[in-house]
């Protein structure tokens, strides 16, 4: 398989899966005035993916999402989700989606129970998930607490229980660790995992490469309103990535060789002849290297 | 413009709870209540009908005569008070603390005295300041000495009005209801463009808009948010009118004028708030808005074209209705004309609410 750098055609799945896609976007287009926020992209996402979007502040992920969530409309193209157009039929798509916000937009006058219950009422479902959501998040013993009595932490875990009250089949998630300790991002991941097991698609922003790496099925590299590349990390890496072989000689010298140079190669084969090698360690690329060298900069 | 009755309500109960948790919003509901109870206190018709009322003492009697002439010679516009103490030092205490306009020391056989031409000596004591009722108790009390000693006057005098006063539109309010009208339109007027915009700009401010319309619309959240501005609003109102005793002559009128009134105004209120990117700027700016808002309720009640211009803006034309309402008369009537005029305020409110919620998923 290879790295797209163009929209791939409708047929051309990067990864593992098939069949119907939840997410089927095509020559997407959003412009204000004369700004083109997205120019133009198409990618599917199959159920059970995690499915990471990433790229440059104003490169365009936000608008993205915002489209696919019926908050606003594109200019161009098509986008479906579970087969509904994201233009002409939102109601339908609503109860399909749900989203984790970058920004910890709680009720910060109600409790963390009452937040939920707000929201299991807007989507018709019984208040009693609000209370299992939040066991599921650990917050049961802040239930009753106000939540602008919260840390950054809890609100973040209270966004995700409200992301899952309408037991969504695509979920959005911006940004969903950001602010968390170490111990609260790893809880998530593995709830994204989970969630991914049972079925349902992730559509994941992030700045953290490593993460994205760890957990996303595929990447779309978004870079000035265009996707410029789109496959599973992995197979980005060996495109992009630069292999490299970190060698250590008799000597006590370290050096770091690319293997995709030919002179490099010429000096392993030669240390190795010499008997001067101690040890040697294949290196992958990084999902960050290979973003640097499409987008220009790291995120 | 579809909307879904469950996210309504569901927005609705919310707001209703936690709208009043704001100071902001708690400030803007006390205010016109507390405005419009003192008000009501403060300014009282009851003084416009009093007749002056004047006391004069005397000591040590008040002969009968003297009084059938003093009552006939002071006629019905004022009302006279006389009362008779035993000694002068009772009479000069009454003067001296306020309570008396006119003191009389009167010596024994008066109106043999007067009767006979005798010119018998009267002390009069004046209060050390003397008031208006001091003059003209003297006034009457000339004359009547006369009548009793049978002198003629010099002439015989006959009053009579040119007719009955025309009372201007101001005094067939009435103060009180004036200020209970502007009392009732700047209530309407703080809920509907200030404290439901508040609850708005909130919702954008901290992004909870976004996620409420990710199963709601633009539309169930702007009608759950009118519906809270129209709880507020009667129960504010029926709280006000309580409080300030106060009981509209035309019931249905007012009622009727307060809806219309609110539905006029919300709209308009919904789409300011929607301007502002924080509550705190709403905040800062929104009395600025309520100055040109309340300003036609004042002017409503001037005869001419100034009356009538501002009878074309919502708060005018309720300005008029209201004080039908309040007084149970008909001083502009015109009704339908001024709810239509509400109306057509309030159908181009929300019309340009739907236009910048079209925008602003747009």
């Amino acid at each position: 398989m290879s790295t797209i750098a163009a929209p791939p055609a409708p047929n051309a799945a990067t990864g593992p899966h098939r069949g119907t896609p939840s997410i089927q976007v095509r020559d997407l287009v959003k412009t204000y005035g004369q700004v083109h926020a997205v120019n133009g992209i198409s990618f599917d996402v199959y159920p059970g993916e995690v499915f990471g979007f990433l790229g440059h502040n104003g490169a365009g992920k936000t608008t993205t999402i915002r489209m696919l969530t019926g908050r606003t409309h594109p200019t161009g193209g098509t986008g479906t989700i579970g087969g509904f157009d994201i233009s002409r039929q939102r109601d339908r798509i609503k109860p399909l989606i749900n989203l984790v916000f970058e920004d910890a937009n709680l009720y910060e006058r109600f409790t963390g129970l009452q937040n939920l219950e707000i929201f299991a009422d807007l989507y018709g479902v019984p208040r009693s998930r609000a209370a299992e959501l939040l066991r599921t998040v650990r917050l049961e013993d802040a239930a009753r607490r106000k939540v602008k009595t919260y840390s950054s932490g809890m609100k973040q875990r209270l966004l995700i229980a409200r992301s899952l009250i309408n037991e969504p089949k695509v979920l959005f998630l911006d940004e969903p660790t950001r602010g968390l300790d170490p111990t609260s991002a790893r809880e998530l991941r593995d709830l994204i995992r989970g969630l991914r097991e049972s079925g349902t698609t992730v559509f994941l922003t992030t700045h953290y490469m490593e993460e994205a790496d760890e957990l996303c099925d595929r990447v779309a590299f978004l870079s000035a309103g265009n996707i410029v590349a789109l496959d599973t990390p992995r197979q980005l890496k060996l495109q992009h990535g630069q292999r490299t072989v970190a060698v250590s000689l008799r000597d006590g010298s370290e050096h770091v060789v690319g293997l995709d140079d030919a002179d490099g190669a010429a000096r392993v084969e030669g240390w190795m002849r010499d008997g001067q090698v101690v040890t040697l360690h294949s290196q992958e690329g990084t999902l960050e290297d290979v973003f640097i060298a499409l987008a220009g900069r790291a995120l | 413009m579809r909307f879904n009755p469950r996210a309504v309500m569901t927005i609705f109960r919310k707001d209703l709870v936690d709208a009043i948790r704001d100071g902001r919003v708690a400030i803007a509901l006390l205010l016109p209540i507390l405005i419009g109870v003192s008000y009501s206190y403060l300014f009282n018709d009851d003084f416009t009908d009093e007749t002056p009322s004047y006391r004069m003492v005397v000591t040590p009697d008040w002969p009968a005569e003297l009084n059938e002439q003093f009552l006939v010679a002071s006629g019905d516009a004022v009302e006279v008070r006389i009362d008779t103490f035993a000694t002068v030092e009772d009479v000069e205490e009454r003067l001296r603390d306020g309570n008396a306009d006119l003191g009389l020391i009167l010596p024994p056989d008066l109106v043999t005295a007067l009767s006979a031409g005798q010119q018998p000596a009267i002390t009069v004591v004046t209060p050390a300041t003397a008031t208006a009722g001091t003059s003209y108790l003297l006034g009457v009390l000339d004359g009547s000495l006369r009548t009793v000693a049978g002198q003629e006057l010099p002439a015989a005098l006959t009053v009579q009005a040119a007719g009955e006063p025309e009372p201007s539109l101001f005094d067939r309010i009435g103060i009180r209801n004036y200020m209970l009208m502007f009392s009732m339109v700047f209530l309407v007027g703080m809920i509907a463009v200030f404290a439901i915009p508040i609850i708005l700009t909130e919702e954008i401010e901290k992004k909870t808009l976004d996620a409420l319309v990710m199963i709601a619309s633009y539309t169930d959240v702007m009608i759950g948010k009118a519906l809270v501005g129209l709880v507020y609003i009667a129960v504010a109102t029926a709280i006000t009118l309580t409080l300030a005793q106060a009981s509209p002559g035309d019931l249905p009128l007012f009622v009727l004028t307060i809806a219309a009134l609110s539905a006029s105004l919300l709209g308009f209120g919904l789409l300011f708030g929607g301007l502002f990117k924080s509550a705190n700027q709403l905040n800062t700016w929104g009395s600025f808005i309520l100055f040109p808002i309340i300003i036609p309720t004042f002017l409503s009640v001037v005869p001419g074209i100034v009356g009538d211009i501002a009878a074309a803006f919502p708060t005018g034309a309720a300005g008029r209705l209201l004080a039908d309402a309040l007084t149970g008369d008909t001083i502009f009537g015109n009704a339908a004309l001024y709810i239509g005029i509400m109306l057509v305020w309030a159908v181009g409110g929300f019309l340009l609410l739907g236009w910048q919620l079209r925008r602003r998923q747009a």
